[in-house]
């Protein structure tokens, strides 16, 4: 097998490298898709069968799969569009010129992979949601998932923001992707909700007027456990997070109510083996632990905790004890203690509609996650409704917003002038759900009222 | 990568493949070259022209990462380095202009320089610091051969990678936007997403020319000469390690330079540039481009950048049919068609 | 002191983790000569059936088993399917090759399980603590990890030392193609290989399961780990896999420990605490280049391979 073999391999490895140039570009027309006459299907489709001959047909995978589907580029990937079940609730017809429904997109770029999937998961499926039990709007939704990745997650919006031209953004889980989208969709002029992370710059000095929380600020998850777990009589504790933004904001949240920690101790965000964590813990020996480890972090560092035989009472914020977490735990995790803004079993009918709908759709109780969602949704409503069903007009849409004139599932909610809501913090306790016999949380204790958070008086918007 | 392997089987028939290399790249290349580059140059136009103008800034980054796939192709396919540790380039030059960026933002300093968001300064920095630790890291690696060459190219990487992590000023793992910073470069304001697309384009082309000059050139006839067969040029009186350690260090600092574009057009500086699926990912744009052909490398870029466009709009789970598509191009593939380096090889027979 | 001894232990039993996944990595890449990237996957695949068998029974024993037989299965697979179109092509191939299925694999454990992540929990008998000294409970299960880490390299020992497929091995490792000439139905001898590695790493997913949540890509950690081991002991030795795992299980525990403090006395707690964690990281790395420089082989890789 002497040159020959070579030369020829040569000259075939030319005809693949043209075709590839053909594929490419019959990718490229394909996808610049309009309908001229000379544009990819034509030309992809004379491409490939003078290739076939001799080079193999390697390039078949590439070219062919390719061009049919980029006709159709929104196929929005699963959400079936939020169908009116049975015909607007509010029949009147003086109010069909204000409040007609009419149709708004909405970019979601959120977390669905990742031990932290469910998270995302439950604000997709709440936010579906609320727009179904409304029924009047027609929800495009466009859902990515992020896959924990800021950089990733920023070429993400930019195509939502450049190519599909999204009216509304929501969705983002964690606040380091957050850090890397927020600035870029409201400097584009786009309004965006935010069903989860909310770090802490955005809520001081760079808070903008086209950004709206409808969760809670980070700080604050922890601000509530602070209280407590001063309350208690602690003294030395040891705080525990992920190695990323929300990580550090939750445990200067603490620290700024309960006072100076021990230790801190980070760990790689997505890590699942605490073991050196917890003999620094167990060498430190402090009185109580208080962690933050949201998705599959938390049931992993609870189950090791547990097996380590320390008894060190622990404390941590909804996202370390959210429905998913405890159920995974198991009963040690009954008795267990943290701080939300909401509980499953919360007292109001919004709630009431919201957690029955929800279980009878996804078939489980839903998570602090979900109730964000679906509250990311009902203020995204009230704001079209407020403004004749579109999102166009964006000054008007942002005023809408701001008056959160919606019934949140969490009883009150009002934005404080940063666009961060103001609102009640609880004392949870993880307990049996006595009807459906699954582990949840139950409200036993109001730790803060009105709480705001700690930036707002760094943010220059006003009113 | 033939280094591992040089069992006798394939050190008999180095010979040959000498000979084939030492003719060079034809003409037959050039014109492909020239051709691909000439339709590059008119694709914002056409997909602006199409309505698909979001389209702009993919074509922006399939000639970004194409430039670093072509240097990788450069030691690879050429030098026969196989390295799994370009993104740690890629991360230094996009640290090395993001800082810059950042401290003039910021108003702050950096070691008592001030910051700068200016191009023509930021991207010649980093091609320099992207040389000096090519230096650094190639003259390491380079002591090992094959696999072992592979893992240290990527262990370097990884301690790069952990190193911007721990840069707390620049948001550590979180990364920092640098979305107020302008895209100047010269007196030009790049801002458009068309001019910045033809600034790298000229990049680009630039850098296509002098790489397949240097391949032409007796430096790197050298170079290839290692690949083939370092025990007959080390016979003929040549320093092959210095050889190799040059290409590797071009080969970087060019990657740096790609880097400094990048963070450039994303306006945002993380370590996930340095991450070692992106040395993963240059390294599939190579193959599926072709190896040793350096244009090979932007192909490869555009193939990719469009499948992944392309495939995530038709479903969830596009990395499942992303692996599927890569699949059958290895095994329909023939043997050694999208490489050279690689081809003729049957140590099992 | 009980830090000290409690993170070594921590660090031992990361180590012997470490060795049940490189040793198999370590085999194949020694005797097939293939770099099997999708190795992380099948850790992956043993972790997930495991915790759909323990899941549905609540039976430590049979999800073990169900998870060694179910990535030792995915591995026959695997070979029989891929890796047999792979043994002549180059290793730059494989790696793409390996590396598609790692993509695909990572999808199709979220299409089959869904995107909650999953736990195994540790078998009744096991899920207590031991006291290691006075004062020192350890649990018992991470004990028993490095129990069932050394079985591992005991059995692989006398498999590759005192039997006749073990001879095959070690003659495959240096001598490759004479091995056909002896009459040894290579492809058998392979596709065992690899089936043996796929169950130890399978077997791994099991056992780290407890302390892990499940969830697609769990493997792929490992896998990087895997590789640094295999070339820092050098390849296809089961000795360097072994001395290989250790050192870097320690390395990486002891770092993440004392680095932070270190870096204590020099900045403020807060900022210390954040960059020593993403510093120790890279400290397994630093001990790769090391060892590399010095020996470029590994610590007990063949001169010439």
């Amino acid at each position: 097998m002497g040159g020959t073999t070579n030369l020829r391999r040569t000259r075939s490895w030319w005809l693949w490298r043209a075709v590839a140039i053909v594929a490419t570009f019959g990718i490229l027309a394909a996808a610049c898709g309009d309908d001229d006459e000379d544009a990819a299907p034509a030309e992809t489709a004379e491409a490939a069968p003078e290739a076939a001959p001799e080079p193999e047909p390697a390039e078949e995978p590439e070219a062919a799969p390719e061009p049919e589907p980029a006709e159709e580029p929104e196929a929005a990937p699963e959400p079936e569009p939020a169908e009116e079940p049975e015909a607007a609730p509010e029949p009147e017809p003086a109010e069909e010129s204000e409040v007609v429904g009419g149709e708004v997109k909405v970019g979601m770029i959120t977390t669905l992979s990742t031990g932290a999937a469910y998270l995302g998961e439950g604000i997709r499926d709440a936010f579906i949601l609320a727009f179904e039990l409304d029924g009047r709007y027609e929800l495009d939704l466009i859902v990515e998932d992020d896959g924990r990745d800021p950089a990733f997650a920023q070429q993400l919006a930019d195509r939502m923001l450049t190519r599909d031209e999204v009216d509304v953004m929501t969705g983002i889980v964690f606040s380091n992707v957050a850090g890397a989208v927020v600035p870029q969709v409201v400097n584009a002029g786009t309004i965006y909700i935010s069903p989860n992370a909310a770090p802490s710059p955005f809520a001081g000095a760079q808070c903008h007027e086209n950004y709206f929380v409808a969760s809670w600020q980070n700080d604050n998850q922890s601000e509530a456990m602070g209280v407590y777990v001063a309350s208690q009589g602690y003294d030395s504790v040891i705080a525990l997070a992920p190695n990323y933004q929300a990580g550090h904001d939750l445990v200067a949240g603490f620290k700024r109510f309960f006072g100076e920690v021990d230790e801190e101790i980070y760990t790689e965000l997505g890590a699942t083996d605490y073991a050196q964590a917890i003999a620094q813990i167990r060498e430190a020996n402090p009185e109580a632990v208080y962690f933050f480890y949201p998705g599959g972090m938390g049931i992993a560092f609870v189950q090791q905790y547990i097996a380590s035989g320390l008894e060190i009472p622990i404390f941590g914020p909804m996202s370390s004890f959210d429905e998913v977490i405890v159920d995974a735990i198991g009963d040690v995790s009954l008795g267990l203690y943290n701080s939300s803004f909401w509980a499953p079993d919360m007292d109001n009918e919004a709630n009431r509609v919201f957690v029955e709908a929800y279980r009878e759709k996804y078939g489980t109780t839903p998570t602090a996650y979900a109730a964000q969602g679906y509250d990311a949704a009902l203020l995204l409503i009230s704001a079209l409704d407020a403004n004749g069903g579109s999102a166009s007009d964006t000054a008007g849409m942002r005023e809408a917003l701001k008056a959160a004139d919606f019934d949140s599932v969490r009883g009150k909610f009002r934005f404080n002038t940063n666009n961060h809501p103001i609102q009640d913090w609880y004392l949870l306790e993880v307990i049996r759900d006595p009807v459906h016999g699954d582990l949840t949380n139950t409200i036993v204790a109001t730790i803060l009222e009105d709480h705001e958070d700690a930036y707002a008086s760094d943010c220059p918007l006003t009113g | 990568m033939s280094d591992p392997q040089t069992a006798p089987a394939s050190r008999e028939r180095t010979g040959i493949r000498l000979g084939l290399w030492a003719r060079g790249p034809s003409r037959w290349h050039i014109a492909l070259t020239v051709v691909f580059l000439a339709l590059l140059s008119v694709a914002p136009l056409w997909v602006e022209a199409s309505g698909r103008g979001y389209l702009v800034t993919v074509l922006t980054r399939v000639v970004i990462f194409g430039l670093a796939a072509m240097s990788l192709d450069f030691v690879m396919g050429y030098g026969g380095m196989v390295s799994l540790g370009h993104a740690t380039f890629l991360g230094a030059g996009a640290y090395t202009a993001g800082a810059l960026t950042y401290h003039s933002l910021d108003g702050s300093r950096l070691l008592g320089i001030p910051g700068t968001d200016q191009a023509l300064v930021t991207w010649p920095l980093a091609t320099v610091v992207g040389a000096l630790l090519g230096l650094v890291i190639g003259g390491l690696s380079l002591r090992t051969k094959g696999v072992y060459f592979i893992m240290a190219t990527l262990a370097f990487n990884q301690m790069i990678y952990f190193l911007f992590n721990a840069l707390e000023i620049y948001g550590g793992d979180d990364g920092v936007g640098l979305f107020a910073a302008s895209r100047a470069i010269g007196p030009l304001d790049a801002s458009d997403d068309i001019v910045f697309f033809y600034v790298c384009f000229a990049v680009l082309v630039v850098f296509t020319v002098i790489l397949n000059l240097v391949v032409r050139a007796p430096f790197g006839r050298v170079v290839r000469g290692c690949r083939s067969n370092m025990a007959r040029m080390a016979a003929l009186g040549y320093q092959t390690y210095r050889y190799r350690l040059a290409a590797f260090a071009l080969s970087a600092a060019i990657t740096s330079l790609a880097g400094a574009m990048a963070v450039t057009e994303s306006q945002f500086l993380s370590p996930s540039f340095a991450e070692w699926t992106e040395s993963g990912e240059l390294l599939i744009m190579v193959i599926v481009g072709g190896l040793g052909s350096l244009i090979g490398g932007v192909i490869g870029a555009g193939a990719l950048f469009l499948l992944e466009e392309l495939s995530i709009d038709i479903t969830d789970n596009w990395q499942f049919f992303v692996g599927i598509g890569l699949l059958a191009i290895v095994l329909g593939a023939p043997r050694g068609l999208t490489g050279t380096l690689l081809g003729g090889r049957r140590s099992h027979d | 002191m009980n830090l000290f001894i409690e993170q070594t232990l921590n660090g031992l039993q990361l180590g012997f983790t470490l060795l049940m996944v490189s040793a198999g990595l370590t085999l194949i890449f020694g005797i097939m000569n293939i770099i099997n990237l999708a190795h992380g996957s099948l850790f992956m695949v043993g972790a997930f059936v495991a915790a759909d068998v323990g899941g549905r029974t609540g039976n430590y024993l049979l999800a073990l088993l169900a998870g060694i037989a179910g990535a030792a299965v995915a591995g026959l697979i695997v070979e029989l399917g891929l890796i047999r179109r792979l043994y002549h092509r180059d290793h730059l191939y494989q790696v793409l090759a390996t590396f598609a299925l790692v993509l695909i694999a990572n999808q199709a454990v979220q299409m089959i399980w869904g995107l909650t992540p999953r736990s195994v929990s540790a078998p009744a008998f096991l899920d207590r603590t031991v006291p290691v000294l006075p004062g020192l409970p350890y649990p018992a299960y991470r004990l028993a990890i490095t129990a069932v880490g050394i079985a591992v390299i005991v059995f692989l020992h006398l498999l590759v030392e005192r039997t006749r497929v073990g001879m095959w091995i070690r003659a495959g490792r240096t001598h490759r193609e004479l091995l056909g000439a002896f009459g040894v139905n290579v492809r058998l001898l392979y596709t065992l290989v690899f089936a043996v590695g796929a169950g130890l790493a399978g077997l791994a997913g099991v056992v780290a399961a407890p302390f892990l949540s499940v969830e697609s890509g769990i493997g792929d950690h490992f896998l990087i780990l895997s590789f640094v081991v295999i070339v820092v002991g050098g390849i296809g030795s089961l000795k360097g896999a072994l001395y290989g795992s250790l050192m870097l299980g320690l390395a990486d525990t002891w770092a993440r420990t004392y680095l932070p403090d270190l870096f204590g006395r020099f900045v403020d707690p807060s900022t210390a605490a954040t960059a020593g964690a993403s510093v120790a990281s890279a400290s397994i790395y630093l001990v790769m280049v090391v060892v590399l420089v010095v020996k470029p082989n590994g610590l007990f890789g063949l001169a010439d391979e």
